[in-house]
């Protein structure tokens, strides 16, 4: 590995966040081993990053970054508006259908959102997830509008998320700040409260960044209450954070997450990811993949 | 390039069989103080636990001085190689047998964290922690939140260019302008509270 190659690439950023592969992270470390000047600079961002673990965010950063709106607020605001009326549409076409040929999941997918699509649905199970995609698939023939509105149904429908149960730890020793927002936190997350969880797992990211366990929850919680952006970041985290019990389902939760954003090859990535951990959610996930994979094969 | 200070007893006309009686140690401080840090940084990454990685690093050291006793390195030039391979082996030993341990609860805020046991290095971190701290936070508050997405958060140019209504090109030019900024800042504060020159000379 050479110094140009370390700058270019970002090399020693991408090192300190964990996301090298096994072959460059070796590279590089036998690299800064010898060179001086990329171990300063790696020093310099180990620095910062510690400095910043420990600065609390800055609230406007947002409108500092550039006044006005932000391209994806408008972008989302879009969404809505053809949400609406593709839902509209929607509500009607599966008005039309009998009930029978309806599984409980898409209707209540219809009952409840019919305005958004790829909208944030708080819990699902499989097999209703599994008979909405497959009966939004089951309308070839209906008009484009429609067709459109059904993709988006089958979208949400693989983006539904079952919530990880959570057993709170058997306690032992003195808690420190972070520790105690977590449980905290916890206890909104088994009262179904994931707005409440989500304020405190936040704080107590800030506090401790580097806990799986906390990132992990963060990350759930974003994503049952609609922030995939920031679900995407705190799973990340997750994994960034190396081996841990939270491994496995941080790349299934992550591929969720992409899902809402409508990013179906990084979930389809992610899900790829997961399956090659040969996890307790190997089956599942293989199941995922495969209609997600089918969505991406019918026309938008 | 070579890493600092490495010791004049491991020159390459030094015969192998008299390395053992030229290391003195005077030279494996300077062995110690040349790599510790990297050895150090290559463990947290590894392991994400700054404890594990102080604990790492003495462990990782040891074991280096005692194969450098021993006259395990043939050839000078290949010290950093030699030193970089042998810290690998005892992070990877460790991660390995942490994987196959049980999972401990945690202790709590008032577990003793270990040291380095160099309590002037420990001094000189601190001291240069509080630097950057005060620089980043002199920072104006969009590049602050870009360099935290990127560094704390992992997210790509892309991702936050996206949450932040900016291109990729953009936050690209911010993070570098932002790290450039936190390092001249610390040099200045460095000079203005009369500390130890920091070792911050690279502009990345």
């Amino acid at each position: 590995m050479q110094c140009e190659q370390v700058l270019t690439h970002e090399v020693a950023e991408r090192y300190l966040r964990g996301a090298l592969s096994d072959a460059d992270q070796e590279a590089f470390e036998d690299h800064y081993f010898e060179c001086a000047s990329c171990f300063d600079e790696l020093e310099n961002l180990r620095l910062i990053q510690q400095a910043l673990a420990g600065v609390a965010p800055a609230g406007k950063a947002k409108s500092a970054a550039r006044g006005g709106w932000a391209p994806w607020t408008w972008a989302a605001a879009a969404g809505v508006v053809v949400g609406l009326l593709g839902g509209g549409l929607y509500w009607r076409h599966v008005s039309s259908i009998p009930p029978a040929r309806r599984g409980h999941a898409e209707d209540r997918l219809a009952r409840k959102q019919p305005t958004v699509p790829v909208q944030p649905t708080a819990e699902a199970t499989s097999p209703s997830e599994s008979e909405a995609a497959s009966s939004a698939q089951r309308q070839p023939s209906a008009p484009s509008v429609a067709a459109g509105a059904a993709r988006s149904a089958a979208l949400a429908a693989l983006a539904a998320v079952q919530p990880p149960p959570y057993a709170p730890p058997v306690l032992r020793g003195a808690l420190d700040e972070a520790e105690r927002r977590f449980r905290d936190a916890m206890r909104f997350y088994v009262r179904k409260d994931y707005a409440g969880a989500r304020t405190e797992l936040r704080a107590a990211a800030e506090l401790d960044r580097e806990r799986p366990d906390i990132a992990f929850f963060q990350g759930i919680c974003e994503l049952l209450t609609g922030e995939p952006v920031a679900a995407v970041a705190a799973l990340r985290r997750t994994i960034t954070s190396g081996e841990s019990p939270y491994l496995e389902d941080a790349h299934f939760y992550l591929a969720k997450a992409h899902l809402r954003r409508g990013d179906l090859a990084a979930a389809a990535s992610q899900l790829d990811t997961t399956i090659r951990l040969h996890g307790e959610r190997e089956q599942e996930t293989r199941e995922l993949l495969r209609r997600l994979e089918a969505l991406r094969r019918t026309p938008p | 390039v070579k890493p600092k200070d490495v010791p004049e007893a491991l020159e390459a006309s030094t015969p192998p069989a008299k390395r053992i009686v030229v290391l003195d140690p005077a030279a494996e401080d300077q062995v110690a103080r040349a790599f510790g840090p990297h050895i150090f940084v290559m463990a947290l990454v590894r392991t994400r636990d700054p404890d594990a990685a102080r604990d790492l690093s003495q462990s990782a050291l040891l074991e280096i001085l005692v194969a450098l006793r021993k006259g395990q390195l043939r050839d000078r030039q290949k010290l950093a190689g030699f030193v970089c391979g042998t810290a690998r082996n005892v992070i990877n030993y460790y991660l390995r047998a942490r994987s196959q341990a049980p999972r401990s609860e945690p202790l709590g805020a008032d577990t003793p964290s270990n040291s380095d046991g160099s309590q002037v290095h420990d001094l000189e971190k601190a001291e240069r922690l509080a630097l950057v701290r005060r620089a980043v936070a002199r920072l104006e508050p969009g590049d602050q939140q870009i360099l935290r997405m990127t560094l704390n958060d992992g997210c790509e140019p892309a991702e936050i260019a996206v949450r932040l209504g900016l291109s990729s090109e953009v936050v690209r030019q911010r993070k570098s302008r932002a790290v450039k900024r936190v390092i001249e800042a610390v040099k200045n504060l460095s000079r203005s509270s009369g500390g130890a020159p920091l070792n911050m000379d690279a502009e990345s």
